[in-house]
């Protein structure tokens, strides 16, 4: 047993360097940096508070999702009153896209997600979202935080007097109530962004 | 308790009994087949189109109504032929129509251009067999597509008699002259089509091709109201549909 210094201290070494990472971070006592979110100049509310939009933004987007394609409900009435129209090019991005003014036509950030999706996503270690396969990372050409107010680039003054009296009777129009989860605050545990 | 033989098996023959009666009930009451709100009513909206072949034949160069949705829709053009999306296209008169010419009113026809586009039909067949539900019909006629559903099976490509559905082979973007950044691209592998514009009919504005359509050769309007620009049109002028036969009831009508 005369190599019994020589393991001891081949082991001690071991263990020391593979637990490096952790009681470095340990004698540190400083915590990760957290995903630096601007907010949009201009701004102070979102269509929820704050922390309830980390929580269940996900859920808000399948909901608009579904009442715009499935339901046509077309604008949602946000907790404090406000209307927004359910579009997440047209609203959403209106304040957290990256791109303003003209389409950067076939450049590669058209097609990216924003980095205000991307800083928490990569944060948590959550998946890149598809949206922006389809949905175009880019400001919209009118305000469209009303939704009656909404115009596309090649739609002019004159309406159908009776597609517009017939859409605005149709049945399942209307503004959207509250979504049960996202009224409660949530049921989805917060990953990142814990209480420090 | 102490049970026989013989009251067993008639508590068995009494379940038995009432477990089909309360199926016949159910059966009897529910409302028979699918596609209830397919069924022009009264009262109810029911989107349709008119296209006059006799405007369109007068500007045969005119394409403003091809342009329009694609500038509107973010539809890409692709040169190769095998890959192309359509949700309004040109085709020949005789192609379309093949038995609506004889030997001396074909000159009149043949050769000239009509626009052609999904027929919103009242009984589809696209929405039947798709498996996801990506595509179904609404209540006020228009067929609609939900390309976050979408898997891209092409069975509804398969069913559609009028070939107005396309597939996204690749990436559309690259192939987009102009982004409309109201309204999405789509992306490869999903099927899509004309949708009757329904993002604008929901603000209450007309079709981007009725719209912007110089000549007023196509009329938008509701089939179900008798007073509607469509129907004044309908009556007074003939009207085909396309392959009114396989009895899907299209909503665009060709006026010639």
């Amino acid at each position: 047993m005369r190599d019994r210094g020589p393991i001891f201290l081949g082991l001690f070494l071991f263990v020391a360097l593979f637990t490096f990472p952790v009681w470095r971070g340990a004698m540190a006592r400083t915590a990760a940096r957290q995903p630096d979110l601007p907010l949009p100049a201009g701004q102070k509310d979102c269509v929820l508070p704050a922390e309830q939009m980390r929580k269940t933004h996900m859920q808000l987007l399948i909901q608009w999702r579904d009442d715009k394609v499935r339901h046509g409900i077309t604008t949602y009435t946000a907790y404090d009153g406000k209307k927004y129209a359910a579009s997440l090019t047209g609203t959403c991005l209106q304040c957290h896209g990256d791109q303003a003014g003209e389409a950067q036509l076939n450049s590669a950030s058209l097609s990216s997600s924003p980095k205000f999706c991307d800083s928490c996503h990569q944060y948590s270690g959550v998946s890149t979202p598809y949206c922006f396969d389809c949905h175009v990372n880019l400001k919209p050409t009118a305000n469209t935080t009303q939704a009656s107010g909404a115009t596309g680039p090649d739609s002019g003054p004159k309406q159908l007097p009776d597609v517009a009296s017939l859409a605005a009777g149709q049945k399942g129009f209307g503004d959207s109530p509250h979504h049960p989860v996202l009224a409660k605050g949530g049921n989805v545990p917060l990953a990142a962004r814990s209480a420090r | 308790m102490k049970i026989t033989r013989k009251e067993f098996l008639q508590i068995l023959g009494i379940s038995a009994a009432a477990a089909g009666c309360g199926k016949a009930v159910t059966a009897l009451a529910s409302p028979s087949g699918e596609g209830k709100d397919a069924t022009p009513q009264a009262g109810q909206v029911r989107w349709g189109m008119a296209v006059d072949f006799l405007k369109c034949r007068a500007d045969e160069n005119c394409k403003d109504c091809l342009a329009s949705c694609k500038r509107a829709h973010n539809v890409p053009t692709i040169p190769e032929q095998a890959h192309e999306v359509k949700w309004i296209w040109e085709e020949k008169f005789e192609k379309v129509f093949p038995f609506q010419q004889n030997d001396y009113t074909r000159t009149a026809y043949a050769g000239h251009p009509l626009s052609l586009l999904c027929n919103h039909c009242a009984d589809p067949a696209c929405t039947r067999v798709c498996p996801t539900k990506a595509t179904w019909k609404r209540g006020d006629g228009v067929v609609m597509m939900d390309w976050h559903r979408c898997i891209g099976c092409r069975y509804c490509m398969a069913a559609c008699p009028y070939g107005a559905r396309s597939f996204n082979w690749v990436d559309p973007r690259p192939y987009l002259v102009q982004i409309n950044p109201d309204f999405p691209t789509r992306t490869k592998g999903v099927v899509e089509k004309c949708n009757f514009c329904e993002e604008r009919l929901a603000k209450g504005q007309p079709p981007a091709c009725v719209e912007n359509c110089k000549e007023k050769a196509l009329v938008f309007g509701n089939l179900n109201d008798a007073n509607s620009d469509i129907r004044k049109l309908l009556r007074t002028r003939y009207a085909i549909q396309r392959q009114p036969e396989v009895g899907t009831g299209p909503s665009v009508y060709y006026l010639i």
